[in-house]
């Protein structure tokens, strides 16, 4: 390693007085006999400070706001109890409640005879029941149950400081406000890419977890579990409107994914890691975008944690 | 009276009256951040139409997000939101040249010093209009930090927050945007030396 080359990653650092006492001195001893670093620093300082002096602009006219209060008008959550459907429905739709009670009977009866064949796929039209955990499921989806079929299982690998690969320059991040050290990241190598050809994207939610300590160590050690979340792709097809990617398989990719129909899901298999690839569809124009969106349903991560959303969108070239 | 009030309030309590429904206490969070918000957008966008769109955009958003924004700042917040908003309006046009007609009509609020002499005030000139061109040839990652930076001085942990990176992916971008804006000067009259050179 060049020492030209070491000091420009510290010229930000050197300009905010950020170096340790020992970096400070090398620094500036390097400095005082290098005259190409010498140079490049005061260039690098008179730039900055250029910019520092850029004048402060004023908004040239007035921010409208909408006439109404700021709080969001909410719609009360009904409430289901048994009064209401013992007594209000028997007595107001009587026939409306015995057809209801006819089709959950068909429904349980259809469930016992063939609804738990392991061999099921999943259909259209139920995307918004998969997509959330149950209420009795464990934090990070523990296998079993409805989730663990292509929607939105995220497998859990228990892995150390993970973090997108260098050269992936485009990155969204997520996190709980209530538990920062949780984060949903999605990064991708660029935002271009090309009609046809594979792409690549990395998702992987980040959780801390405290193991318990060795005897007669102190504090417990912090590793960290990641969780892969639920990757959709969509293009847009015009304007306003998105269009989920067609079923597609990815075969031989690392990482491979696959795009649910149903839903635009790329699900990873549970021994994957966070990289994924998928194929941009071909024929797209140049220009059209792509919406990645990888996320973690409420209530995922523990108890009350919200949804967590990141998103990339990739354009073609 | 109610105006001062609202002044003297830090932002966590604007937001707390803004979540109760109390439009004056948003008002003034709109007053005290519009300013800083439309000089990002200006100095990511070269443009002061797209820029004032921006932070009207952004107040829309931060406006129905009220009732949803929890446990961050409402400062880094709104960058963050302004600096989405500016991404998507680089990716709908094509980039228009600033007009310095416009900046003329009252936008800026630090005019070069009367005092300067005509050539002083001739470089001064020069010095931001060759910073502002520059800018515009940096990537839109790198041109947001270096603008949140260096131009609207956030924190290291603001700008984690609206960049949504890490501290150490904030320092290290912030590192190479330096370097290539410091490059993208060389020649110009904010390049060291200029001064003296051109005498």
């Amino acid at each position: 390693m060049s020492p030209r080359r070491h000091l420009d990653d510290l010229f930000s650092a050197a300009y905010e007085d950020e170096l340790s006492p020992i970096e400070e001195a090398r620094f500036h001893a390097h400095v005082q006999s290098c005259a190409p670093c010498a140079a490049a620093y005061a260039e690098f300082r008179a730039s900055v400070e250029a910019l520092r002096e850029l004048p402060k602009a004023r908004m040239p006219h007035v921010v409208h706001l909408p006439s109404t209060s700021p709080v969001a008008e909410r719609p009360p959550r009904p409430r289901i109890g048994l009064g209401w459907f013992n007594l209000g429905v028997l007595r107001r739709f009587p026939a409306t409640a015995i057809a209801g009670a006819f089709v959950v009977v068909l429904a349980a009866t259809a469930l016992l005879h063939g609804g738990a064949t392991p061999t099921s796929t999943p259909t259209t039209g139920s995307s918004s029941a998969a997509h959330a955990p149950s209420a009795t499921s464990a934090p990070f989806g523990a296998a079993g149950g409805p989730l663990s079929t292509a929607s939105c299982t995220g497998s859990i690998v228990s892995i150390a400081g993970a973090s997108p690969p260098p050269s992936f320059s485009q990155e969204d991040l997520a996190t709980d406000p209530a538990q920062p050290a949780i984060q949903l990241v999605l990064a991708a190598p660029t935002l271009q890419v090309t009609s046809g050809k594979p792409a690549l994207v990395y998702a992987q939610l980040s959780v801390p977890v405290t193991s318990l300590s060795n005897p007669g160590t102190g504090s417990a050690p912090v590793t960290s579990r990641t969780v892969l979340p639920c990757v959709s792709v969509a293009v847009a097809r015009s304007s306003n409107r998105l269009d989920v990617l067609p079923a597609v398989e990815t075969p031989g990719a690392e990482g491979l994914g696959v795009i649910d129909g149903s839903y635009g899901y790329v699900v990873s298999p549970r021994t994957s890691g966070p990289l994924l690839t998928f194929k941009v569809p071909a024929g797209l124009v140049p220009g059209t975008e792509l919406l990645v969106v990888a996320s973690i349903p409420a209530g995922y991560t523990g108890l009350n944690s919200p949804p967590l959303t990141a998103e990339l969108t990739l354009t073609t070239r | 009276m109610l105006a001062r009030t609202l002044k003297c309030m830090d932002d966590e309590a604007l937001l707390e009256r803004a979540r109760r429904g109390d439009r004056d206490a948003f008002a003034a969070i709109v007053t005290r951040h519009q300013d800083e918000l439309y000089t990002m957008a200006l100095r990511i966008l070269g443009t002061p139409a797209d820029a004032a769109d921006v932070v009207q955009e952004t107040f829309l958003r931060a406006y129905v997000r009220i009732p949803v924004l929890r446990g961050q700042t409402i400062r880094a917040w709104l960058f963050r939101v302004a600096i989405n908003c500016s991404h998507d309006v680089q990716r709908r046009s094509i980039r228009r040249p600033a007009d310095p007609l416009e900046d003329a009509e009252g936008n800026i609020v630090e005019l070069p010093d009367p005092d300067l002499g005509p050539e002083a005030t001739a470089l001064a000139r020069e010095r931001v209009a060759a910073v502002r061109e520059a800018l515009l040839t940096l990537h839109p990652d790198f041109r947001a930090v270096v603008v949140l930076r260096d131009v609207n001085e956030l924190s290291y942990e603001e700008m984690s927050a609206a960049l949504r990176v890490p501290i150490g992916t904030v320092k290290s971008r912030l590192n190479r945007a330096r370097s290539m804006l410091a490059k993208a000067l060389r020649g110009t009259a904010a390049a060291p030396g200029f001064a003296e050179e051109n005498a």
